[in-house]
This record gives structure tokens, sequence and C-alpha cells, in this order.
């Protein structure tokens, strides 16, 4: 066994790109070693903006050996008229390393050939890593490739060093024209230089004794530590901020945490949410709070050594001082006037490309607040509606636009609005990402859930719903944000007529704008509810009697999961397949006339479904209903033993088959059972 | 320093790196990208290393003088390598030094900073260089211009000379720098602030700005026509600050902005073709 080390040194890599890369670096040696069978310990992962690196404590040095059969010349070539072996035989022989006359014959697919086994020696690690990690290093997709020389090979960023070492040994590989050695660089800000490995293992002590935490999580822990036992020793608390961390980790390679302090009085001159962003959003800093609050201390991590920590936090400062001014400076200016006032200015703002202003779209808004049955207080809805963009057009926003939103909620409470539509301004944009929350009020989710579907069905009007990976209107955020709300949130509403409501009174008319919407919104609840871990299947027949009422594709989805592996369920599945095929091809040519029954067990049966699905339709249980379709089983199967469909005289047959294409409709009603895998 | 000393020590490190010292172009650019040095320079295979100063106005930017650091006019120091060495880097950090600036005594950090001018049919990949939190050059590999791809690609640096001056003499405004012992950035500058921004947020006449475009644009394609890629590219140029004149004066919509930058993108890459058909590249 040998140990195994690959570090890829570049130019500054993204921040957000540092974790992706070096999971696939890892993943994909890892699947070259596999693929060569060789036996290999996990793998140690260091990850900094300038180098990506694998430690494998132990690799097989070598893969098993493998036996194959070389195929020759045609026996009829091998042998010349007296018997004596041809040229080609000769050569094959060479080739292989034997005799002639040990040659074995056989046959390949029809014909007989010259064969000889060869044994083929497994590949050494070397010759596995020279071979592969180039292409490795160089398939990681990610948007915006560079090239950098001539060679015109691309990559994030160019890549400028390269450490393969097995051991000792320096195995061969090139990307570009870069070479690998046994040479890492050291890490800023002092100049670069060469710094040796002696062997592999000794890798994670080179990097400590440059000061690097080569370990991205190590590196995001160590940091939230240092700066925790700075704000203790404050009496205070560390903020923590898992996006922010991840951020730091990603863009320093020797983390060094300081503390810092701006002057008091900044603290009272901007709202905390402001100063919050400046600190954490602009300048990266780990803001510390006392009960809760957040005060003028902080820690903020310098990429290098203490020696410099205080002519750094000098210019971090001024920068500090700077943006906090800015921010005092847009607050004071904003607040000369009330919000509605900023409400007036949106006429003059586009909302997306090609689809009118934002004053448009609040005119919207306020009309749906008006029209459609939210089950929220209308007043306040529309209250919300009518200044929910207004901050837009603010100077807080025009500086920091991730505060969108938060600072509409902010003023319209210092202007003296409710509470309930100040918050339900500024929870809007919710859930914005995977892992925000949906708006914590009812009429938060109500104006989230109006905004989202104006959106979604005017870029839909326009022909603007992605095809394929490209989003530049975000329209799957938008379906997603529908999605979540109504099925985390607590609003009971009809989708379809929502959307038919956004359509009406739409930037743009388009007759299919709202089953485009639907369709969409479709698609990305099959992945969403894969994603909550409800079967495929499942999901397709709970998604398939419609989407009008998100809660009740959920209900569908849960009653069916619980009893999938019942053999109750799979009764009711046995029956829906059963009519579904006995109806394939068959088109209704009416309703079915019970005079025409000729046979007890089918009016019997015909009962008993009525009655069901009578019970059916006035259960909101959707466990209970499957309970009911459950005490069909029998009979059905009692049905279709006794009962000849396919009769001779067509009039009964088209009978029985009218009946049972209803029978099949009001199944699939509750579930599309068809679609169930069992 | 002195935005003068700047100027000099830089121009000396670069010309010591085997570059081309260059003079400033003699019309309205919005970035020293625009400059027929950088944007004719970086096309073609041909090795191109220049460094020049560029002025370069952008009247959105302007705030009558009475900001501190922001300005209708600012000066870049700009530099092409092409192709770019493999230290590249720390070339650069190096070339700090010489503004009195010890790279290995701060908190030196590439932020990534993938750079894209519509008009011109360029785009880069690189950083914004920050130090201690301050952003003081970008760094870019360019790796399109005139919609042509390039091969090789170029580093792109631009230093804004006013940024870093701030810095060296510990200034936070712009018109109390210096720009040599005896002469003030303000005494050179602060009237002419005021005035570009008087004219170009209150006086520019919009109707005849509009007008000036439609001749140059004419002009340009006119030259294109007799495969005359420079002049073409000039009124190119003009076209493009008589945009962001208009830009400024808020009289240009949503829509027509779009339009607008497309026919400028549309003379520069019929530009950027010529040159590589006529030109010497």
């Amino acid at each position: 066994m040998r140990s195994l080390l690959i570090e890829i040194g570049c130019e500054e890599l993204p921040s957000r790109l540092v974790k992706p890369a070096i999971i696939y670096l890892m993943e994909g040696m890892c699947g070259v070693l596999k693929e060569a069978e060789l036996s290999f310990s996990s793998p140690k992962t260091f990850a900094t903006p300038r180098r990506l690196a694998l430690l494998f404590d132990s690799v097989q040095e070598s893969g098993p050996s493998k036996t194959v059969e070389e195929k020759g010349p045609p026996k009829s070539a091998c042998f010349d008229k007296d018997g004596n072996p041809t040229k080609a035989l000769q050569g094959f022989a060479a080739k292989v390393g034997i005799e002639p006359k040990d040659v074995v014959f056989g046959e390949i697919g029809g014909g007989i050939y010259a064969t000889a086994k060869k044994e083929v020696p497994g590949k050494t690690i070397e010759e596995v890593v020279s071979s592969s990690l180039s292409k490795v290093v160089l398939s990681f997709p990610h948007p915006h490739s560079m090239r950098w020389d001539e060679t015109g090979i691309s990559w994030v960023r160019p890549i400028r060093w390269i450490v393969a070492m097995s051991d000792d040994v320096i195995i061969d590989v090139s990307i570009g024209n870069t070479k690998s050695s046994n040479f890492t660089m050291s890490p800023r800000p002092e100049r670069s230089r060469k710094v040796e490995i002696a062997t592999a293992s000794k890798y994670p002590e080179v990097l400590s004794s440059l000061g690097v935490v080569g370990n991205l999580e190590e590196r995001s822990e160590h940091i939230f530590e240092k700066a925790q036992k700075l704000a203790s020793s404050l009496g205070m608390e560390a903020l923590k901020n898992k996006n922010l961390l991840d951020e730091l980790a990603s863009i320093v390679e020797r983390p060094l945490v300081w503390q810092g302090e701006f002057p008091f009085d900044y603290l009272e001159s901007a709202p905390e949410l402001v100063i919050k962003t400046v600190l954490m959003g602009d300048l990266r800093f780990i803001p510390f709070t006392k009960d809760g609050k957040i005060t003028n201390n902080f820690a903020f991590v310098i990429n290098g050594p203490a020696q410099i920590a205080q002519t750094v936090l000098e210019g971090e400062l001024k920068v500090l001082l700077g943006r906090l001014s800015d921010a005092r400076f847009f607050f004071a200016e904003d607040r000369k006037k009330k919000l509605a006032d900023f409400a007036d200015k949106l006429s003059g703002v586009a909302f997306l490309k090609g689809l009118g202003t934002l004053h448009d779209k609040t005119e919207r808004l306020v009309a749906l607040a008006k029209t459609v049955q939210l089950g929220v207080d209308k007043n306040k809805l529309e209250k919300a509606c009518s200044l929910a963009k207004a901050d837009l057009a603010s100077s807080m926003v025009h500086e920091h636009d991730d505060l969108q939103g938060r600072i509409g909620g902010l003023y319209a409470q210092l202007d003296g609005e409710e509470e309930e539509v100040a918050l339900a301004i500024s929870e809007q944009y919710l859930p914005a990402g995977e892992d925000d929350p949906v708006p914590s009020s009812v009429l938060g989710q109500a104006l989230s859930l109006v905004d989202k579907a104006d959106s979604l069905v005017n870029i839909a009007a326009s022909g603007n719903i992605p095809k394929g990976s490209a989003d530049p209107f975000g329209v799957r955020r938008f379906a997603i944000g529908i999605i979540r709300v109504l099925v985390e949130g607590s609003l009971s509403i009809n989708l379809t007529d929502l959307l038919v409501s956004c359509s009406k009174i739409g930037f743009k008319q388009s007759d299919d704008a709202v089953q485009k919407s639907v369709d969409f919104i479709k698609a990305r609840l099959e992945n969403y509810l894969r994603s909550k871990g409800y079967r495929y299947d499942v999901v397709r027949a709970a998604i398939s009697p419609g989407i009008e009422r998100l809660k009740e594709v959920t209900g569908r989805a849960d009653a069916m999961q619980a009893i999938y592996e019942s053999k109750e369920f799979a009764g009711i599945v046995a029956t829906a397949k059963r009519l579904n095929n006995i109806l394939r091809d068959y088109a209704p040519t009416g309703n079915y006339d019970v005079s025409l029954f000729e046979d007890d067990v089918e009016r019997e049966f015909e009962v008993s479904c009525n009655n069901v699905f009578k019970s059916v339709a006035s259960s909101n249980d959707f466990t209970e209903k499957l309970k009911l379709l459950c005490s069909l089983t029998d009979s059905a199967e009692k049905y279709f033993d006794t009962v000849m469909v396919n009769a001779e005289n067509e009039k009964i047959k088209a009978n029985r088959k009218n009946f049972l294409s209803g029978l099949l409709q009001k199944y699939r009603e509750v579930s599309d059972f068809v679609e169930i895998a069992i | 320093m002195t935005i003068e000393a700047i100027i000099l020590a830089l121009k000396g490190y670069w010309k010591e790196k085997g570059c081309l010292i260059g003079e400033p172009f003699d019309m309205e650019v919005g970035a020293g990208t625009m400059v027929p040095y950088s944007f004719f320079g970086v096309l073609g295979p041909r090795p191109w290393k220049v460094a020049y100063v560029q002025p370069s106005r952008r009247p959105a930017d302007g705030r009558y003088g009475d900001s501190p650091y922001r300005f209708y006019i600012h000066h870049q120091f700009q530099v092409i390598l092409k192709p770019p060495p493999a230290d590249v880097q720390d070339i650069y950090l190096e070339s700090l030094k010489v503004l009195g600036i010890d790279y290995e005594k701060h908190d030196m950090r590439f932020i990534e900073d993938n750079w894209e001018s519509p008009t011109l049919g360029a785009a880069g990949v690189g950083w914004e260089v920050w130090m201690d939190g301050q952003e003081v050059t970008q760094f870019t590999y360019f790796q399109q211009a005139g919609g042509c791809e390039l091969n090789p690609p170029s580093v792109e640096l631009t230093y804004g000379i006013e940024r870093l001056a701030m810095y060296s003499e510990r200034k936070d405004n712009g018109f109390e720098l210096g720009w040599n012992e005896n002469v003030t950035y303000g005494d050179l500058r602060k009237r002419a602030e005021y005035e570009l921004c008087k004219y170009g947020f209150e006086l520019a006449d919009v109707e005849s700005l509009k007008t000036m475009f439609g001749i140059c644009e004419k002009e340009s394609n006119r030259c294109i026509e007799a495969q005359l890629y420079m002049p073409a590219y000039e009124y190119a140029l003009k076209c493009s600050h008589l945009f962001n004149l208009l830009d400024a004066r808020g009289a240009v919509s949503v829509s027509e902005r779009a339009l607008i930058i497309a026919r400028i993108r549309d003379l520069t890459r019929k530009c950027a073709m010529l040159y590589q058909e006529v030109g010497n590249a």
C-alpha cells in the first residue's frame, strides 16, 4: 500500500465553487481508482481558494492482473501450403511472446482464429493517476469557464501548479502547460515561494507549517470558534450564520480571526437590519450580539499572519465606516418620505423585461387582493399589496437589493401601518431559497402567493417559461414558492382560479398562459414531492386528479404512502387497473341503463358502487376514502368473475362499458391508481 | 504619493516588465478597455504588452464635484499582457511596491468579478483585487472582444488612480489629493466636474444628442463599408459616449436601452472583424 497525494494549485477560485470543486475532484478520483480495481482508504480533503487536495493514506500499488485472449490471424492465413507457419502467424506469436507451435486455435465469431492467452498486469497507481487526473479536473462543470494561455484549455481559474505523489515518488501529470512536481506554494500575502513536500503523507504537516487550515469544514468551524471566544471575552455572543461562515472559509486559507469595533453612535443611526447587512453582506464581518441585540463589536477574518492584523483592521474599518455613513445617509433620505410616496415612483421602474413597470404590477396585485377569495382580511391585503413594491424605489434597496421586502416592512412599521401589514410586506419574498421558511403570517402567505402567481402567469404569457436549464426570469423559484406557500402554509385556495384571475388582468394576454403555468407548477410539484420522500408512483397518482388544491394532493399522497405495502391498497390498485385494461381504447358512448343489466351480481355491484362513492364524495379525509374504496374490492372481483363485460350483444356490451367507464372515472378522481407500480 | 508620482511609478514598473508605454487616447471613452491599444491589441495571436493612463468619463457617475470619491472623469492606469505570463498575479502584486504598498503586510484578496461590456461585445473572467477590504485593481483574463473569442487571452489590469492616491495620501476626499506637490486634484478638476455634470444632467439637449448619435452611427457604417476600421471605431466610440450622456440625462427608457446597446455592439463587432481582416493582426 502507498499513500497518494494530489494537489491542484490555482489562482483564486470563486468562493461559491470551492466546495463543489473539491467534492467533484474527490468523487472523480475515487471513481477512477475503483475502476482500476485499486483498493483505497477514504481520502482526506483540503479545499481553499488556491488549492484542492486529496490525501489517501493507503492505496493499493497496482490492480490485479488479468488474463485476456488475444485474437490473431484467421487459421487459413496461418500456414502455407506445406503446413509451415506463415509470416502472419510468426508475427502474431512474436507479438504475444510464444512459439508459433504453441499458438492455439479457437472459434471467434464463427471463424477459426489463432489465439493466445495473455497476462495483462494491473495498472499501477502512477499509471492510473497519470492518465486520468487531467480528465477528472478539466471535466468539472461550472459557469464562466475561462482560458488563460495559448493551449486553449479552460477551467474555473488558471491552474498554476500540480502536486501528484505516491509516497515520495512524483507522478507525471500535465494539465495544459502545468506539470506535476513535489512542490506546493506558500499562501498569501507573502511573496510566493515553493515549498517542498518530502513524501505524500507529510502534506498536512506542510500545510500546518504554512498556517493553512486545509479542510473546508474545519476552517469554517475554526473561524466560528475563534470568533465566539473573542465575543465571550467581552461577555457577548458571536452571531452564527452558516452562509457567512461558509463564504469566509471559502475566501481564506490561513484564517486569523481578529476583533474590532466601530463608534457606538453608528449603531443608533440606522436600523439593526441595515447595520447587519453592511457588516455581514458588504464586509463579511461576524457581528457580536448582547442580549440578542447587535453591538458595535465584531470579529473579522484575515488571510495572513498576526503581524498584519492592525494594518488590515485600519483599512477594513475605513471601508466599514464609509459604508455605515452611506447607510445612515440613505436611511435618513428615505425617511424624509413615507413608504407610500415611493410607490408613486414605481411607474418609472421596469418589472421584468417586456412586462411593464412595477406600478403596473402593483395595480394588478391590488386588483387581485380585491377579487380573489384568499380567506384573509381584504382591506389589509389590499394595503399590503399597494405598498409591497414601494421599497424597490428607495435608496436603501437600491444600495442593498437583498433587503427588498424587509426594508418595506420596516418603513411601513415606522410609518405606523398595522403590524400585520408590515410583517406581510417584510416576508413577501419568502421562501426565496430551499432553507427559507414560508411567510409566518397568513397575510404574508397571501401576499407572497399573489405576487408569485402574477409573475408566473405574466412570464408564461410572454412565452418565457424556461425549457432548458437557463432560467433568466427565475421562474422556477416562483413556482416552487407557490407550491411551498400552499403546501406548508395555511391558506386554502383554488390554485387554478387564482391563475385564471391573474391571467384576466395580465400585462400580456395569452390563451395558454394559465395552462402553461399549471403544467410548469405540476412538473415542479413532482420534484418537490419526490424530494419530500414520496414514492414516484404515489406522486403521479396523487397529482393526476388535478392540482387545484395542493393540500389535497399531499393528502392523497400521504394516505397512499401510509398503506402502500398493504393488501387492501393492492386490491384497490388491482381493481383500477382491471377497469383500465378492460376499457382500453374504449370511448364511452353515453350513460348506462340499469334496465339493460342482465345479472343480479351486476345490479348489486352498481348499487354498492353508488353507495360507496356517495360516501367518498362526502368525506374530506383521504385515508377514509381509501378505506371506502377498499370495501369495493371483493364485489368488484365477484363482478369480473361472473359478468362477461364483452358480451356478444353489442348493446349490452356498450352499456356495461359505459358503466365501468364511469366507475373508473370515479376511482381516478380519488387518485390515479393505475399509475401505481405494484 | 501624488497622482503624478503614482502614474510615473507605474509607467516605470511596467516599462521594466517590457510594456510599451502608451499615451492617453484623444477621445471620450468610458473605460481604458475602449482604447484601441486594448480593444484591437487583444485581438489576434500577436504578442502585445502595453501600459497607459486613460482619463475615462462616465457621465452618470458624476456628482457635481460634491462627492469625495465619485467623478464624472476618473483616471485609469491600464495594462494589457498578451499572452499572460504564468506568474502574472505575482508580477501584479510586485507592482504595488512601487506605490509604497508592501503587499506582504496587507490582506490581499482576489474576489470573483466577471466583467462584461455589452457595447464592446467584450467579456472577461477575473477578480476585484481587495487590499484590506478596499478594491484597488480590476484583474481580468479577457476572453472575448468585438464578439470574437480571444486566442490567446490577455490579462487586463485596471488600477483606479484616484483610489490608489487616496489610500497612499490617506485622504478621504479625492479633491484634496495632490496632483503634484503644488497643485491639488481639486484645483485641476473641481470646476470641470461641476460644469460637466451641470451639462450632462441638466443642460444636454436630448434631441441634438439623439441626432448626433444617428449621424455618428451612419458615419461609422460608411467607414466600415470603405474598410476603414479606425475611423469606423472612433465613430462607434462617439456613439457610446453620446449614449452615456443620454443615459445620465435620464432620456433612455428600459426598452430603448437594450436597442441602443445592440446598435453600438453591432458597430464594434464589425470593427473587430475588419481589423482582423485588413489590420496587421
